[in-house]
Order: structure tokens, then sequence, then C-alpha cells
């Protein structure tokens, strides 16, 4: 391979790199800022829900019109600039070519021009707390209309725009991906050898490819009735107010099996390593992978069962949504049973992963009185959906994340971060999330409605577990305090750590190319000096005959 | 910078396929998604709304014009193909006529859009006038959109982007037929929007 | 593709030209003609269509002589872009039919029922209120 010996510019080479590893940090290090912004918002918002005039305040700290704006916000940006940047942008751009023996992405210059996409979404978002005299969106993450399309201020124009350049992101993202994954992958790596964390990428990226585009066609439809006003969702003129809802879910449902699939291909790396034996079912795992995408493009009206659509049209969509927890069940046992016989490694990354299965398991299990309509009439629009879906993106994707980073820093620095810390972090993260998370079932059973700026004090029904709302006030508190403990460990690392690269670029002991065959960091010049072969499968651990108790991939 | 990525210009056996190839079917397979959103959207509004038929008759949509700009455009994808054949037949020359003449007709057709819709706001038919306008703008103004993304990139492959005619013939042949499928692509989706728009 | 197999598709591509001018020509023309029905207006209308979009993917595209995974996305892509199209059609028709003359159409979503007569629950099933 022959290498061109001028020196790059400090623009080309960090601004607007095409190194797909580069662009993996940017998207990595820009979605950590907007999940901490994001998660700062909610901490605001969990101080009024706490204590607000009604529970002895002399005022609220913030008016009703602005916990909304800051609820709207909290979700966009936690979904569309953190959590999906972060799995995709970050995990996804870094890993993909290295798991599979590739030199890059296949197209390097695209995925620059994805980050940027997504960084100027994420200026346009954020400018929008900076209106004079207006908020920010304020009518929810789902910006419903008509209360999206009325609402006051040009703060909801922003978040239609930001949304504009996020969904190109992340179009030119994914084309990507699967262009890489089916294209260049090196000689032997099959698509029964390729790591499930591939398989994972591959089929969100499907997801992101073709369910965004429904979302693009609403965003304009709103746009356009803001801006120069149209009639798409005004009921007075002809238009359909449900029609938003339909275009809308019928991205943001695949988007929610966006922000899990890729946390599932994470975890199930890391249990795969910390077990040293292969993982069970791994077949069963990508068909049931593929199953699950496939069918997240059907059960989307399970989030308008109350709009008053017909029976046959809420059977029909009951009935995928039940179907559709069969694939994610197999994935988690499979990944449960992988556990039995194996020798457990609990390191860092390992708790995460470890704790992302029964969290997880919350969380999907508490969908099913959400998937069924008839439970869903007295449980929808409560509290008890905001705990269901938290508890599995926070200690379920988020903790997947975290166990990624752990997992992945000694080979994208050279350096490995500190275990004590990383121990604290975990066991303070898992007990304040279900401090916030589990309340809220109880709140919604209750039937406290969501997005209320004083946490149901006005509902009589809400009497008896209002006093939940200071118990998750302060398990969010001090959950907040606890990511204190990752963000020194991250920096003092990253600065001070000890560890040598020459010696060690394979400190888990994996069998997969990212791990076997670079350097800690990969070299910045197409990633590997020699290009691999591949010979087995992705988890050869504890072979017969082998001292060693792993078998990499690319050996011989 | 550029690394040499695999199967950029030759084919990967068991694919079939370049890269590009591959990456512009994936993203029509989007594009895909956000025509038929569109579409279905039309349908919903349409069904759902007893006055639709009224301002469709009123809005008096021009189809000799929009017979024109049918015509223009699927002259426009013919001379594509033939732009792409002359380069497989290494004539250069060729090449820049029929991509040429590509160009024209794609400006033509924008310039027919562009009398099409000042006589809609001579007339007082704004997109805001009903859903009728606002579904005829959105989805011919998207089309039209897309007219001007590939006239964008024809012609930077016209005329500046032909040098790599020179140093990598079949890179460039592939970038012609890459950027050949996504203007068909448009053509195609004008196929479905003029008899959905002026006809039915 | 080989430079023979070019050379005898520049006939094809004219041809297929040519096809798309005349059932443009014919779109039009039926476009006068009264059919008495909905269906058959729309389901003419869009089949030439269909037929044009044909010619245009199969020939300009080449699409006749792709490969699998080409296949397999547009498959795929098919199958969802009915799914999206799917859904008005289950939608005006699982709302329920609104054709009680003391319905008020004040919108698309909404069927306001004024007066309405005791026998109230044969209209149980739809989601129409």
């Amino acid at each position: 391979m022959t290498h061109d010996n001028h020196q790059e510019s400090f623009i080309r080479k960090y601004i607007f790199s095409t190194d797909h590893k580069w662009i993996g940090i940017q998207y990595g290090v820009t979605s950590m800022i907007f999940l901490l912004f994001g998660f700062a918002l909610m901490i605001i918002m969990r101080y009024q829900l706490a204590y607000n005039a009604n529970t002895g305040l002399e005022k609220d700290i913030i008016s009703p019109d602005m916990y909304n704006a800051l609820g709207a916000m909290h979700g966009t940006i936690m979904v569309f600039l953190g959590v999906v940047p972060m799995i995709v942008g970050a995990f996804g751009n870094y890993l993909v070519p290295l798991q599979i023996g590739a030199p890059d992405m296949a197209f390097p210059r695209l995925n620059m021009a994805s980050y940027w996409a997504y960084f100027i979404g994420g200026v346009v978002m954020l400018s929008s707390f900076f209106i004079p005299d207006a908020l920010p969106a304020h009518s929810g993450w789902t910006s419903y209309v008509p209360l999206a399309t009325l609402s006051s201020g040009p703060g909801q124009t922003f978040w239609l725009v930001g949304m504009i350049f996020l969904i190109t992101s992340s179009l030119l993202g994914s084309t990507n991906i699967l262009v890489t994954i089916i294209q260049l992958r090196v000689p032997g790596l099959t698509w029964m050898r390729l790591p499930f964390f591939i398989w994972a990428q591959l089929v969100t990226s499907f997801l992101l490819l073709l369910a965004f585009p429904p979302l693009e066609a609403a965003g304009i439809f709103q746009l356009l009735d803001r801006v120069i006003g149209t009639h798409f969702f005004d009921p007075y003129m002809g238009g359909s107010v449900l029609l938003y809802q339909h275009l809308f879910w019928f991205l943001a449902h695949p988007e929610v099996y966006v922000l899990i699939l890729p946390a599932m291909g994470i975890v199930a790396e890391i249990i795969a390593n910390n077990i040293r034996k292969p993982l069970w079912g791994y077949k069963l795992m990508v068909y049931s992978s593929i199953w699950l995408g496939f069918m997240s493009f059907i059960v989307w009206a399970h989030h308008m069962f109350l709009t008053g659509m017909g029976t046959t049209m809420s059977s029909f969509f009951m009935i995928t949504t039940m179907i559709i927890s069969v694939p994610s069940v197999i994935i988690l046992s499979a990944l449960l049973m992988s556990l039995w016989g194996g020798s457990i490694r609990f390191n860092t990354p390992m708790l995460f992963a470890l704790s992302f299965l029964p969290m997880f398991a919350i969380g999907g299990l508490t969908g099913l009185p959400l998937g069924l309509a008839t439970s869903d009439i007295h449980l929808h629009d409560t509290y008890y959906v905001i705990g269901h879906f938290h508890h599995v993106v926070a200690p379920g994707t988020i903790f997947a994340i975290f166990a990624g980073l752990y997992f992945w820093f000694p080979k994208i620095t050279g350096k490995a971060m500190n275990e004590p810390l990383g121990k604290i972090h975990f066991w303070g993260s898992l007990i304040c999330m279900n401090g916030i998370f589990l309340p809220m079932y109880l709140q919604g059973l209750a039937g406290v409605s969501r997005r209320l700026a004083n946490g149901g004090y006005d509902y009589a029904h809400a009497k008896d577990v209002l006093y939940l709302n200071e118990i998750m006030s302060i398990s969010a508190f001090l959950l907040f305090a606890f990511q204190l403990f990752f963000i020194v460990n991250f920096f003092w690392t990253l600065f001070r750590g000890r560890y040598d690269n020459e010696t060690d670029t394979n400190p888990w002991k994996s069998t997969t190319i990212e791990w076997t065959e670079t350097s800690s960091p990969p070299l910045g010049h197409g990633n590997f000096e020699v290009i691999p072969n591949v010979y087995r499968g992705p988890y050869e651990y504890s072979v017969e005959g082998r001292e060693e108790d792993y078998y990499p991939q690319t050996e011989e | 910078m550029d690394i040499e990525i695999p199967y950029n210009v030759k084919e990967r056996e068991d694919t079939g396929l370049y890269n590009s190839k591959l990456g512009i079917w994936l993203f029509l397979a989007s594009e895909i998604m956000l025509f038929g959103a569109l579409f279905s959207s039309y349908i919903i509004l349409r069904t759902g709304d007893p006055h639709w038929m009224l301002h469709a008759k009123q809005a008096h949509l021009n189809i000799p014009l929009g017979t024109i700009n049918t015509a223009v455009l699927i002259l426009s994808s013919v001379t594509f193909v033939m732009s792409w054949v002359s380069l497989k037949l290494k004539d250069l020359d060729k090449f820049k006529m029929y991509m040429g003449i590509t160009l024209l007709c794609s400006v033509v057709f924008l310039v027919i859009k562009y009398f099409e819709y000042s006589a809609k706001f001579d007339a007082g038919h704004y997109p805001s006038t009903h859903n009728f306008y606002a579904v005829y703008f959105t989805m011919t103004g998207l089309h039209g959109l897309h007219i001007i993304g590939g006239i964008i990139v024809n012609a930077y492959l016209w005329l500046p982007g032909a040098k790599m005619w020179e140093t990598d013939p079949e890179r460039f042949t592939n970038r012609i037929e890459v950027a050949g499928l996504y203007w068909h692509f448009v053509d195609l989706v004008w196929i479905f929007l003029f008899p959905s728009i002026y006809l039915l | 593709m080989s430079d023979h197999n070019v050379q005898s598709h520049i006939k094809v591509y004219w041809n297929v030209f040519f096809t798309l001018i005349a059932f443009t020509a014919l779109t039009v023309g039926i476009s006068y003609y009264d059919f008495g029905s909905v269906f058959w207006t729309f389901f003419i209308g869009l089949s030439i269509a269909c037929i044009k979009g044909y010619a245009v993917a199969g020939y300009f595209m080449h699409l006749n002589d792709e490969r699998k995974p080409v296949y397999y996305i547009l498959a795929l892509s098919a199958v969802f872009l009915f799914v999206l199209l799917i859904l008005p059609i289950s939608w005006r028709t699982s709302a329920g039919s609104h054709s009680s003359e003391h319905e008020q159409y004040i919108g698309q979503d909404e069927y306001v029922i004024f007066n309405e007569p005791e026998h109230h629950d044969n209209h149980h099933e739809d989601g129409g209120h």
C-alpha cells in the first residue's frame, strides 16, 4: 500500500477529516456533549417536579411553557442528537470498518458530510434556546399537530429545519454503513462469521434508510403549514391531523429499534468476550434481528390506539406488536443463556453489559400492556409510558454505550480506564436509574399524565403518588453526580493514563479483527498493515486443544 | 489523502456490484419511501376532502405544458443513457453532446415549470389556497428540487468532472452510470406524478 | 457490459424512448374519455404509468440485467411502499362509513353526529364519534 508523504493541514486532518476513526470520535464527542446537555435539561425539569409552588417554594423555578420547552428538547436531543449519533455515528463508524477488515468506510467523503450535517442540525436545534423573547420548540419531541403548527414563536420552525439536517445526515450515514458491510468484508468473512455487532448495525441502517423519509415528508408539510400557511394538517380546511401522526410514527417506531439494536450488538460483543465461550444461539440472534427489523415497520399505530381508529386497524397493530416482542425476547434469552457455563469476568464493561439484560427485560415487559389496546386505554400518555421507554433506553441503551466506551477505550486511545472508578460509576448509576424510573410505573398506573409541569398536583387521582416525585428527583440528581466518576475517569485516563500500547493491543484477549489486527489506536491511513483473511467465526473462545482460551478470526 | 477503497471501480465477485452502484440504489430505495409517503399523503388528503374535485377542476392545470414536460424529461432520460453508451464506446465528444442535450432538456423542464407556477400565482392560486394546490406545489416542487440537484451533478460531470476521463476512464463511466440511475429515477417519479395530479 | 452488448442496446434504448412518448400521448388522450367509473379511470391511468415506469426502470436503469442484491433491496422497499400505500385505503375503510344524514363534516378526522337516533349500539364497533 503506497502512502502519500505530504503533511495534512490541521483542518484536513481534524476538522474535515475523511478518516472513519476520527469521524467516529467527532460523532462520539459531540454526542456525549449533547447527552450531558439533554440530561441537564431533565435535571431542571425534575427539580421543578419535586420542588415547586405547590410543595412550599415561593414560586416555580420555570414557567409551564418553559417546562414544555425543556421536555420537548430533552426528548429530541437525547434521541436524535445524543443516543443515535453515539451508537450509529460513533460506534458504527469507528468499529464497522475495523471489524470487517476494511481500510475505511466505502465513501469516506460522504462520511464527513454526514457528520457535518449532524453538527449543523445540532447547532440549529441548540440555537433555538437563544431566540430573543421566544422559547425553543415546546410541543413535545413528537411535535403533534395542530399544537406544533400553531405554537408561538419560531422555536418549532427551528426544530423542523434542524430535523431536516439530521435526517439528511442519517440518510448519508446509513447508506455508507450498508455499502461498507456488504462490499468491504475481507476474504473469508462470510455473512455468518460476522460479529453480531455488525449484523445489528446492518439491520439498523436499513431501518434508518427506509423509515426516515416519511418523517421528512411530515416535517416538510408541517414546515409549509407554519411558514406559508398551507393546510395539510388543518382539519377545518380539508387537512388531516392524524396524517401527521401516521407519518411521524412510521419513522418513530423503527427509530426505537434503531435505539436498541446497536446496543444489543455492543452488549453481545462484550458478553461473548467476557464469558470466554461462544455466544449461544448466534444464528438465532441474527435471524431474530432481521425479523425484528422487518416487523418494526408494521407496528407503528400502537402509538395511536386512542385516536379513534377502527377495531380492524387496532387489532392488526396489536397483533403485530405482540408478535414483535418475540424476536427481542429471543435475542435477550440467547444472551442470557450464553452465560451458562461461562467463565465470567466481571470487569466494568461486563457489569454494564450484564445489567442491560434485566433492565431491557423490565423495559420490554412493561411495553406489553401498552401494546395491548385495551390496557393502553388506561396507560396511554401516563407516566407508565415514560417509565417503559426510559427503562429500555436509559439503563438499557445508555448502559450499553457506557459498556462500549469502557470496552473499546483501550483500542481507540491505547490507554485503559480505571476499574474502581468504573465500578463506582456502574453501581451508582444502576441504583439511581431504577430510583428514577421504577416509581414512574406506579404514578402511571394511578393515572398521572405525562408532560404536566407541576407533576400532577392538580389531580385527585395523583394525590397518593405525588410523594414519589421527590424520590425520583433526588435519584436524578444523584445519577448526575455519579456521572462525574465517568467524566473524571475519562479525562484522567486520556491525559495521564498508564498503558503500553506497544506490548498489548488486545488487552481483553478478544477474537475479533479490530482487536487482533490493529494497533491501539489503529493506523491512521488504512487501518491495517496487511489485509487480514478470516478463517473462522467471531466467538471461538475456549476451543479444545488450544493453549490460549481464544482463537482469533484471522489466525491461520 | 486518498485511501485505496476496494471495489470502487471493479465489481466485487459475490455481489456483482461496484460500491457506488449499490450506494445509489440504496439511496433510491429511500427516495421511493419519500415519494411514497408523499403519494400516500396525497391519497389520504384527497379522499378525505369532499371539496377536492371542485378545486381540482377550478385549477385548470395546464395539461399541454405538463405533457410537453413529460416528453422533455423522457427525452433527457434517453439522451442520458446515450451519453453513458458513448463513454462505453470511448467517444468523449458524443458523451459531451448527449449530456449537453440532457442538461438542455432539464433546463427547459424548469422553465416550463416556472411558467406554470407564475400562471397559478397570477390567478391567485397559492399553496395556502386549498390542499389541492398545496399538494400540487409541494409534490412538483420537491420533484423540481430533485431536478435542480440532478442538474448540478450532471453539469459538474459534463465539464470539470469530465477531466477524470483522462486519468480513470472506467471510474468516470461508472460515475455517469450512477448519476444516470438517479436521473432516470427523477423521470420515473414524474411519470407517476403527471397523471396523478394533472389527469386523474 | 461489453462493447458489442452496448452497441446492440442502442436500438433498444431508442425504441423504449418512442414507446414512452407513444404511451404518454395515449395517457393524455385517454384522460379525456369518460370510463363511467372512478375505479376504471384510476386503474387504467395508473396501469399505463406502471408500464412506462417499468420501461424506464427495466431498460434505462438496466434493472432487467441487474444483480441480486439490488433486487433484494428493491423488493424490501416495495414491501414497505405497499404498507405506506395500503394505509390510506385501510384508514378510509376502517374508520366507518359516514353516511348518516345526522353527521356533519368538520374535517378529515372528525365527524360529529347530531341528534343521533336511539339505535346507537350497531355503530359501536368503529371509532367514529
